[in-house]
């Protein structure tokens, strides 16, 4: 998996450190390695999946955390939270009391 | 919005954009919850907060939780729409006028009113044409709403420089009419039979059969107590705005976003949910329940019309004549109503 996920800037890297170096002394490889980098870069322009952006930060937010937090807190067998306490965060601050042909109060 | 609809909403959301699911990436990591991508939205909705201030309790990224917006207002508007915000078939029309005609308005389908909702982030280009009330840029709604809240028309995105009478002009509201799709309304008033329904409004609307307005400065007792009464009955319209943005946040600030259909969307997506919730929340000894609504409309007329039909129904809309005959019968009928009291 990591060989499918080598970027333009780590086979430049890998290229241009000294172990390479002694391994690729033919100028073809070179050509070969460089044919390869433009590749991979007019691939990342033309858009669709292009992988890991270098110099955008990962946060790792724990997502499962918010998730189970959520559950936790008004969808499972004992919830945090009321079914009330629920229903006003989300929306319904209002109730609607319609008496036929009279007041309407709300 | 009870815990059941909201689970109702969220598992048809995710069954028609599977983007709302809960699916591994490429180094199989499991991505974000449908409950988050279902929350994250609401809450922005519900508080106005900024895409970024989910992050903290849903723990979903600021343009996660964006895109999540994006699309759960246009997965509400395609799911419910036909549903919640519907034209009135025959049955809600018969339902309406049968309260109505209880509050001394026997052809009444409504409260019509418009509503500026500032946008905070209008291009430059654009300030000319979208600020016209007060010093910021805005777009207007056009809604109708019945006195239990429900909106029953609503048509957003005109420029904030136009005025009621402008956006009465491009809105759809009378275009079932003009086509004679619309259910039928028949009703006697003061002796008087009439054939349009119509919309309590206020002093900007034109006089037109279609809209029933309070007299200006009123002299008479009938004329002060019609007056008072039509005033009453319009308050509706002005109660849904309120609740509207009680309810919604989002709408009771400026609009913070720069796309402006996207911003359509969501005020379309808050109209859909807004009526869910009332359709939710309806009590159980009401008269009537939205949910067996019956058909939808179908057109009283197959083939093509004629154009002459279609200029007549122009003119019937548009007769000032007609307007004052109604406004006076309604006025005489308010009083032999409620005059005594």
């Amino acid at each position: 998996m990591a060989d499918d996920n080598l970027t333009a800037a780590a086979i430049f890297q890998w290229v241009s450190s000294s172990r390479a170096r002694l391994l690729i002394d033919d100028d073809d490889d070179t050509a070969v390695v460089g044919h390869m980098i433009h590749e991979e870069e007019a691939r990342r322009r033309e858009g669709g999946r292009r992988g890991s952006v270098p110099g955008h930060i990962v946060i790792d937010r724990e997502h499962g955390s918010g998730h189970a937090r959520i559950m936790a807190d008004y969808f499972v067998e004992n919830p945090v939270y009321t079914d009330a306490q629920f229903r006003r965060r989300y929306l319904s601050f209002f109730v609607l009391v319609v008496r036929r042909g009279k007041r309407f109060v709300c | 919005m009870r815990r059941a609809l909201f689970l109702r909403i969220m598992e048809s959301v995710t069954a028609r954009d599977p983007w709302f699911s809960c699916r591994p990436d490429a180094t199989g990591k499991m991505g974000l919850s449908p409950f988050q991508k279902c929350i994250a939205p609401l809450r922005i909705l519900a508080y106005g907060v900024p895409a970024d201030a989910v992050d903290e309790y849903v723990r979903i990224a600021e343009s996660t939780s964006l895109e999540a917006l994006n699309r759960f207002c246009a997965a509400v508007i395609e799911l419910f729409e036909e549903q919640y915000l519907r034209a009135p078939t025959a049955t809600d029309v018969a339902a309406l006028l049968a309260f109505n005609s209880t509050r001394g308005f026997p052809g009444m389908l409504g409260s019509i009113d418009c509503m500026h909702w500032e946008w905070k982030n209008c291009p430059t280009a654009w300030k000319g044409m979208f600020t016209g009330r007060g010093k910021q840029a805005s777009m207007v709604l056009e809604a109708v709403a019945s006195h239990d809240l429900w909106i029953w028309h609503a048509y957003f995105g005109m420029p904030g420089s136009n005025n009621d009478i402008n956006v009465l002009h491009r809105s759809p509201l009378f275009r079932r009419q003009i086509r004679d799709e619309a259910p039928p309304v028949h009703f006697t008033v003061n002796g008087n039979t009439y054939n349009m329904g119509y919309y309590l409004a206020d002093g900007i609307y034109p006089d037109w059969p279609a809209f029933l307005k309070t007299v200006r400065h009123p002299m008479t007792n009938k004329d002060c107590r019609f007056a008072q009464v039509q005033e009453g009955a319009r308050k509706d319209i002005e109660r849904a705005f309120g609740v509207l943005q009680v309810r919604w946040g989002i709408i009771r600030g400026p609009a913070y976003g720069w796309d402006r259909y996207r911003l359509k969307n969501i005020m379309m997506a808050c109209i859909i949910l807004h009526n869910m919730i009332i359709d939710d929340e309806r009590g159980e000894n009401l008269p009537y329940v939205y949910d067996s609504n019956g058909p939808p409309v179908q057109p009283f007329r197959s083939g093509t019309r004629e154009q002459t039909d279609f200029i007549a129904a122009h003119h019937r809309l548009r007769d000032r004549d007609t307007a004052h005959k109604l406004k006076r019968d309604h006025i005489e009928h308010i009083w032999s109503l409620f005059g005594s009291s």
